[in-house]
């Protein structure tokens, strides 16, 4: 991949994007955490008269085989799916970045050390170690995503180190530090606005692959455990439905696919904008 | 004197930076091969250490369902299987087995297990040999046509497609296919019996929808890039067919970073495929992998992680071979640093 990186420009004209991030955001986690005052069912609730119902009129989208309302089930799903994959996002690529930068910026033992992790890391198919650090951690939403965190971070870490080091070889930054700039001035003047772009489009588009990912793990029964919704236990659980309810597969997986459409979309609007400038 | 000195660092470095210089070679081999090896041993040590983590060993798992066995028994036990070592000595031990191919036995069955990985691993290969051979097959005109078509019709259609197979995961495609393909359409069983050749298309055809859209996405960015070259023009008005140019020209020159591309899936499908091969019930080492995981058999996820991270290596070894073979351009920049 290929960035652009002499815009001066940062953050300022974000334009039609920015709406985009922002409203998709907003109607999202307005869906998500307004949820139990604007649906009437709740969806741990097992009402046993109302079992496996199809789509219809009071709830829209079916009923699972403990009679709990798809809906309110989805709803409260994506409140741990995607919550969580918005904290495993933000976490690595906070944690990549500092550590890649600072490899970047010292010399001696620690910038030795993480090189050594995001060579090993770079060598290691991620999903396999995540597997396995899950298994051993045992089931759970939290070990999962810190599984997924172990595996995730010398992603940023890397990047965030050569697009450092790539800045840093301008002449115009000797020139800065010769005029007196201090070493924190030219990082938070002349280095992070050139490498925050690239490192926002990776992490944007990262979101859905980490969502897909937690899903999976949640699906293989490394994640949430039932009864907590989530839309890749909620599909593992209903699998056994396949012929009978295939509503019940439809829904979470259809709720799967339009966020990681929307992560996906949104990663790609931001990422040529990057490019443009 | 300052003079004799210099002239002699000088010699001594002429003769550093000679083309066949043995110490040169001695390095340029070496420094891989060592590289290898450290990641290795790192990812074993990490494997190793993560075991420790859990909070119950082989004597826990094997004989806590037996009652007649005594605490007294059970330490014994321990002793036996010199599980009260201290732990450097346990990890010198268990390097040392490593070493030399045994990852110890199966906590469930008793086997050994890489006698067990070695049976299982031939079924993982041909599904992705499979998978990666279809995608190619679709990806590779598929992305040099929309390529070609870039703006028209055919190439929306394609790419809105593909926004598609980047966005299902692969068990959701699993399900899906599961359901109209066995279930409403009656043209597979649902559980095929073992070997048979009928079990590999619906597994393949899940890693294929995925793949594909990440291939037919990439050949096309990668095609784009070198149509906009002006050498193209030159041979356009030189008369030259554009299947000519995409079957000569473009596709050698993208040829390098495929097979890049292919080694990073192969990566990625190696871990990927657990939750494919679980729901199809393909009896590879992904399905493997999980049985150990429910029954808690950490051996044999200890082997199926450090032998899949080594066939990786591998893999990508070899990659950067084929690509400095395949384009001679990228032999100087495979020395940069990352």
């Amino acid at each position: 991949m290929k960035y652009n990186l002499d815009g001066k420009q940062g953050f300022k004209r974000f334009g039609k994007i920015q709406w985009l991030l922002w409203g998709g955001l907003g109607v999202m986690i307005f869906m998500f955490v307004a949820a139990p005052v604007l649906w009437p069912f709740d969806p741990y609730e097992q009402v046993l008269s109302e079992v496996l119902q199809g789509p219809g009129a009071s709830h829209w989208l079916g009923t699972d085989q403990y009679g709990r309302d798809m809906v309110a089930r989805i709803l409260a799903g994506g409140r741990v799916t995607v919550g969580l994959t918005f904290v495993i996002t933000v976490t690595i690529a906070v944690m990549g970045t500092l550590l890649g930068i600072m490899s970047a910026y010292m010399g001696g033992f620690m910038s030795w050390l993480i090189r050594l992790f995001i060579n090993v890391a770079l060598a290691v198919p991620s999903l396999v170690f995540a597997l396995a650090i899950a298994a051993v951690l045992g089931g759970g939403m939290g070990n999962a995503a810190l599984a997924l965190i172990c595996v995730a971070w010398p992603k940023y870490a890397r990047l965030a180190r050569s697009l450092t080091l790539q800045v840093k070889a301008a002449p115009y930054i000797k020139i800065a530090s010769l005029q007196g700039q201090t070493k924190w001035g030219i990082f938070y003047y002349h280095i992070m606005p050139q490498i925050a772009g690239p490192l926002v489009v990776t992490a944007v588009l990262d979101m859905g692959v980490i969502l897909m990912e937690l899903a999976g793990l949640s699906f293989l029964g490394l994640g949430a455990m039932p009864p907590m919704a989530e839309w890749g236990s909620m599909l593992s659980l209903n699998r056994s439905l396949l012929q009978t309810a295939p509503w019940l597969l439809l829904a979470p997986g259809g709720a799967i696919v339009v966020t990681v459409a929307y992560f996906h979309y949104v990663g790609e609007n931001l990422r040529q904008y990057f490019d443009k400038i | 004197m300052t003079e004799n000195k210099e002239r002699t660092k000088q010699s001594a470095l002429a003769l550093l930076n000679r083309p066949n210089s043995s110490w040169r070679t001695c390095i340029k081999y070496g420094q891989p091969i060592l590289q290898v090896i450290g990641v290795l041993w790192v990812v074993a040590t990490l494997t190793f250490g993560l075991m420790q983590l859990t909070n119950d060993d082989v004597v826990d798992q094997v004989f806590s369902g037996q009652q007649s066995l005594s605490i007294e028994d059970q330490a014994e036990k321990r002793a036996e299987l010199g599980l009260t070592a201290p732990i450097w000595l346990q990890y010198g031990r268990w390097l040392w087995g490593v070493l030399q191919g045994d990852f110890g036995q199966s906590m469930v069955t008793g086997e050994a297990v890489s006698s067990l990985l070695w049976s299982k691993l031939p079924a993982t290969l041909l599904l992705m040999g499979a998978a990666v051979g279809v995608t190619l097959l679709i990806a590779v005109p598929t992305g040099l046509w929309t390529a070609h078509q870039k703006g028209r019709i055919g190439d929306k259609l394609v790419r809105s497609l593909t926004l598609f197979g980047n966005t299902m995961p692969n068990f959701f495609t699993a399900l899906l296919l599961l359901y109209v393909v066995a279930l409403k359409l009656n043209w597979l069983p649902v559980i095929a019996r073992h070997n048979e050749p009928t079990q590999l298309i619906l597994p393949t055809i899940t890693l294929v929808w995925s793949m594909s859209a990440k291939y037919i996405q990439q050949i096309r960015a990668l095609a784009l890039d070198e149509l906009s070259k002006p050498y193209i023009m030159g041979l356009r008005t030189r008369g030259l067919s554009w299947y000519t140019i995409f079957a000569r020209y473009v596709l050698r020159a993208i040829a390098g970073p495929l097979v890049a591309l292919v080694a990073l899936s192969c990566g990625s499908l190696l871990g990927g495929v657990t939750i494919v091969e679980t729901i199809f019930m393909w009896d590879g080492v992904g399905k493997m992998a999980f049985d150990a995981i429910t029954a808690r058999d950490y051996p044999v996820l200890q082997a199926y992680v450090l032998w899949l991270v080594a066939l990786y290596i591998l893999l990508n070894w070899s990659t950067d071979f084929w690509q400095t073979k395949l384009n001679r351009r990228y032999a100087k920049e495979a020395d940069h640093e990352i």
